[in-house]
């Protein structure tokens, strides 16, 4: 469909179908086109001039921030490399944050090719001093090589690289020249590698490789994939949605926090284009302000705001769109009448997205919210929170089906889901428990503390190698005994069975008194995501009502809190539970398992008692309905430390045809006919 | 045959020639005021009409001529000028000598239009060059520079040799060379400056090298037929500097000469100097509470927010609705006009070429 865009109300920035007038804010878009090229340029002929630079682009909402991305990624196509940065709400940005968004996108396909493609191809033409404009020659012509040639001729590569630039990782610039060449799985496994991600045992082992990128590697990493995107596609780091690090309780530490990762960026890289994106009110209210000298002349080497569109480029606009409707009835100006044009062109403040809106209305049959008297959002209470009801459901599961798709493509990557977005969703959630108060730490092992000394810590533990589990876990045992915590892992990721001293480990953090072992339902998860990426809309104003003014991040947290009642959800309810509860119903045995197969609706009480019964497993399995015997296990161990496998698993066989096996570590609870 | 020291008169009610060149028979007043064949004469008839009415309907020319000169005072026939005058000016961009009265109050008159912020020469007061071309650039117009005197009203073609360095100094034109011409544009046209063609240029010769080889192997490899495939030349083409077709930035709606003619009452000069003042030297923008109150200090009968509304329809400023979360107190809200959605418009913006 052809229409598509119409709907899109905010752009997407990787979205190959783009609508653009070149003319609108060409001025912007060509100071980062001249960058890139002299980035290049200098890379290639002067590496010692080589720096990073920075750009801050200020615009209000709707003007087309996300949209220039889009049309600079289209431009530019091969000749440069795009990231697309969105900080998170509550957690801060690291360079391990960077680096893993940076090769996540090296898989992104640009113009029809991977961006890691064009990376690749443009840097073994300028290795082989040969033909620069062609990458996708060149990588064909090394992908026709014998593995063995192919291997040192990336070897070659890598020295003459290394005699250039003497600083760089030499097992990073290997491992990034070998993508384009290796097979999907191959693939997969190098690029988690080179993203810092923490690889299982067969992942490193496909990729010759005896240990994950360290903790401390990730500012090298950049330093060399900046490097070594210059010399063909310089890296643009474009990080969106600034007005996201704007909070109203901790302004000055997630912001002076952002200053000095950009500061450490420009510093410490060479070759980076570091684009800024925000509204301009908080950007310049907000946000540069709070920068101390330094972080400002690294932050701030070059300030351009975007324009709105004059009334001639919104009657382009229109044309252009028009242009691209299924089979419209009458030429412009159809769906509109002519009058309704000369309007909504002499609107002060009218945005293209504002015009957008009034397309699909017009389009829909609708009357055009902007033209009609006008009812200021806010004024009314009741009409903003009916414009809104009509909104939010729509946005809500769009964002549900998105954070499930993530989560879908995590698994299949043998991965956890990505740990910043994640704790930033449990915080975003968090925040609406009335007695809840946590702020994200920056550490990598415990992700989440209480504010003001009381309440629980909380480790993600997504890593999928069972000595980095281990390593996560021998963290969170090293906690003070005394402090209650939350160790959180996602279901669908069990540890593997054969993984003894990780096993071990995790039955010493279950037998902590203090400590509960918290398994993430995948429904669960994907509303943690889709909250944290709702609430994000919200503060850009991304989120329009039906006339196409924004809903205000106030109103839309009301209708989050009277609707999803996030306080319900379950980890926030163990999150929000005093240890002494904890620990009196722990042994009381009357608290049920945290630990739900499904997703629990958010109304229904996951701290019901297990059914009475003989059998402990016979209840708990009555409960979770199917799971693995680990699973049971632990369970079972919750309530009686002394339990043994074998206990359980001749409990299970006792059940007999109440209990239907799949292979040897799976049961199903069966109703008795 | 007249007598001599008689005076001519024309009895209106018969029928007779035109005394000027006209050759259509006269039929009263109203065929009177038709014949012009000039037509110059017919805004300060028209303006004539308007001052006296009475006099025209109810006696005869020549009584009535007779009786106006007796009774106007210098400061009527003033009044009376410039309003032909006025006429004429936001008729034609220029009013002429003729125009301007007789020739003992044609020195105030000049005086007063200059005051009004009218350009005078010796001969005629007009509509400021620098005013008449910006508008003509906000139009989408390119003007080819040996062409400018044609197009501006009351302008000679040695002036436009002054005016031209003076135009593009203040940053109401640019100069740009089409073809053979220079021709004037939009500051806000997009400009290809010379250290990117220096730099296309530059990349055009790497990629012309990089052609050489091809074709060198192209010939070694002659016998084997072979060739470069459409792609990969597609992807080589795409990555050269191409240029961009950008489309003029200039408003749709033709502006009338009034609306951009200055005035005393016009407080555009008064905006854009406190617009200056207090935009922010990267971005160009201005906070509009704060505009308001500079310009309410300086004059508190302004109603700053229309002032500001009439210039963003005249195209001279960008205003730009709030994108902060609660940034606007609601004194400040106050004092910002709404926009589209009714979303308070808080920064304001010169636009680049604005009538100086």
């Amino acid at each position: 469909m052809k229409e598509t865009f119409l709907g899109a109300v905010h752009a997407d920035p990787w979205s190959e179908l783009l609508l653009d007038l070149p003319a609108l804010n060409a001025q912007a878009s060509d100071s980062v086109e001249q960058t890139v090229l002299r980035l290049r340029e200098f890379a290639r002929r002067d590496p010692g001039q080589l720096r990073s630079e920075s750009l801050v682009l200020l615009g209000p909402p709707g003007t087309g921030k996300t949209h220039l991305f889009a049309r600079l990624r289209k431009k530019l196509g091969p000749r440069a490399v795009f990231v697309h940065i969105r900080p998170l709400l509550h957690a801060g940005m690291s360079t391990a944050f960077v680096l893993k968004q940076a090769v996540e996108q090296l898989s992104r396909t640009s113009g029809g090719r991977f961006q890691a493609d064009a990376l690749v191809g443009s840097l073994i033409g300028l290795a082989q001093s040969a033909l620069v404009s062609f990458p996708t020659a060149h990588l064909d012509e090394w992908r026709s090589l014998t593995p063995e040639a192919r291997k040192q001729q990336i070897e070659e590569t890598v020295d003459a690289l290394l005699e250039r630039f003497p600083d760089l990782d030499d097992s990073f610039v290997e491992r990034l020249l070998q993508v384009p060449f290796v097979s999907p799985r191959e693939r997969r496994a190098l690029l988690a590698w080179l993203a810092g991600h923490d690889c299982d045992p067969s992942q490193l082992e496909r990729i010759g490789a005896s240990a994950s990128l360290p903790e401390d590697g990730a500012l090298r990493a950049l330093q060399t994939l900046g490097t070594m995107a210059a010399l063909g596609a310089p890296l643009v780091l474009v990080f969106d949605q600034l007005e996201n690090l704007v909070q109203r309780d901790q302004v000055e530490e997630r912001i002076t926090q952002y200053g000095n990762l950009i500061a450490e960026l420009v510093d410490s890289t060479r070759g980076l284009l570091i684009v800024q994106m925000a509204l301009d009110s908080e950007w310049e209210v907000g946000i540069e302000p709070r920068f101390n000298l330094s972080q400002r002349s690294r932050a701030v080497m070059k300030k351009a705001s975007l324009s709105l569109p004059t009334p001639a480029q919104s009657n382009e606009l229109l044309t252009l769109w028009h242009a691209a409707l299924d089979a419209p009835a009458a030429p412009l100006p159809w769906p509109f009448t002519r009058e309704q044009v000369d309007q909504l062109l002499q609107l002060p403040g009218l945005t293209p997205r504002m015009l957008l809106t009034a397309l699909r209305e017009a389009r829909e049959g609708q009357s055009i919210g902007l033209l009609e008297q006008p009812t200021p959002v806010g004024s009314s209470p009741e009409a903003s929170l009916v414009s809104a009801g009509e909104v939010l459901p729509e946005e809500w599961h769009a964002r549900l089906v998105s954070a499930h798709h993530s989560i879908d493509s995590a698994e299949a990557r043998r991965g956890g889901l990505d740990s910043e977005r994640l704790c930033d969703g449990i915080l975003s959630a968090a925040s609406f428990a009335p007695d809840l108060r946590l702020r994200a730490t920056q550490k990598k092992y415990i992700q989440i503390t209480p504010r003001e000394g009381q309440g629980r810590w909380v480790a993600l533990v997504n890593q999928p190698h069972p000595s980095s589990i281990g390593a996560a876990l021998r963290r969170a045992l090293q906690q003070p005994p005394h402090l209650p915590g939350l160790v959180v892992r996602e279901q669908w990721c069990p540890i593997s069975p054969t993984a003894g001293a990780t096993l071990e480990l995790q039955d010493e953090v279950l037998r902590r008194p203090h400590v509960t072992w918290f398994e993430l339902g995948r429904e669960q998860a994907a509303q943690l995501l889709a909250l944290d990426d709702l609430l994000q809309a919200a503060r850009s104003a991304d989120i329009m009502d039906s006339a196409g003014r924004p809903l205000s991040e106030e109103l839309v947290r009301s209708y989050v809190r009277e609707e999803l009642h996030p306080e319900r959800w379950e980890l926030i309810r163990e999150l929000a539970l005093t240890p002494p509860e904890t620990r009196r119903q722990d042994e009381e045995g009357e608290r049920g398992s945290v630990l739900e197969a499904t997703a629990t609706p958010p109304s229904v009480s996951a701290h019901e008692p297990p059914p009475a019964g003989d059998s402990t497993v016979e209840s708990i399995l009555l409960r979770l309905r199917i799971a693995s015997v680990d699973r049971l296990i632990r369970e079972v161990r919750r309530l009686r430390g002394t339990a043994t496998r074998h206990e359980v698993v001749e409990q299970l066989e006792g059940l007999g045809s109440r209990v239907a096996w799949y292979g040897r570590n799976l049961v199903e609870w069966k109703e008795a006919s | 045959m007249r007598k001599p020291g008689s005076v001519k008169r024309f009895d209106f009610r018969r029928r007779s020639k035109c005394p000027k060149s006209c050759t259509e028979e006269l039929h009263g007043g109203a065929a009177r005021r038709r014949c012009d064949p000039s037509g110059r004469n017919r805004t300060a008839q028209r303006a004539n009409r308007l001052a006296v009415p009475a006099l025209r309907s109810t006696m005869r020319p020549d009584m009535a001529a007779k009786k106006g000169k007796a009774k106007k005072s210098a400061e009527e026939q003033v009044a009376e000028a410039l309003v032909t005058a006025r006429a004429a000016l936001v008729e034609n961009g220029v009013a002429t000598a003729k125009q301007l009265g007789s020739p003992a109050i044609r020195a105030k008159v000049q005086e007063q239009l200059q005051r009004e912020g009218f350009e005078a020469t010796a001969k005629l007061v007009r509509v400021p060059l620098a005013t008449q071309t910006a508008q003509l650039l906000s139009q989408g117009e390119r003007i080819p520079v040996s062409r400018l005197h044609q197009r501006l009203a009351g302008c000679t073609k040695k002036e436009t040799t002054a005016l031209v360095p003076l135009l593009v100094s203040s940053k109401v034109a640019v100069q740009v060379l089409r073809g053979k011409e220079l021709v004037l544009v939009a500051p806000t046209d997009p400009l290809t400056d010379a250290a990117t063609i220096a730099a296309a240029k530059k990349q055009f010769k790497n990629f012309v090298g990089e052609l050489k080889k091809v074709e060198k192997w192209l010939a070694d490899a002659s016998k084997k037929k072979v060739g470069v495939l459409s792609e990969d030349w597609a992807e080589a083409l795409g990555a050269l500097p191409l240029p961009e077709l950008h489309t003029s930035s200039a408003p749709e709606t033709r502006q009338s000469s009034q609306e951009i003619a200055p005035s005393t009452d016009d407080p555009w000069h008064h905006l854009k100097g406190i617009l200056v003042a207090l935009s922010d030297e990267d971005t160009g923008l201005a906070s509009v509470p704060a505009v308001v109150r500079r310009l309410r200090e300086e004059g508190p009968e302004v109603d700053a927010a229309q002032a500001l509304l009439t210039a963003h329809r005249r195209g001279l400023v960008e205003l730009r609705p709030e994108g902060g979360f609660g940034r606007l107190s609601p004194e400040d809200a106050a004092l910002c006009p709404k926009g589209a959605g009714e979303s308070p418009l808080s920064w304001v913006r010169l636009v680049e070429g604005a009538a100086s």
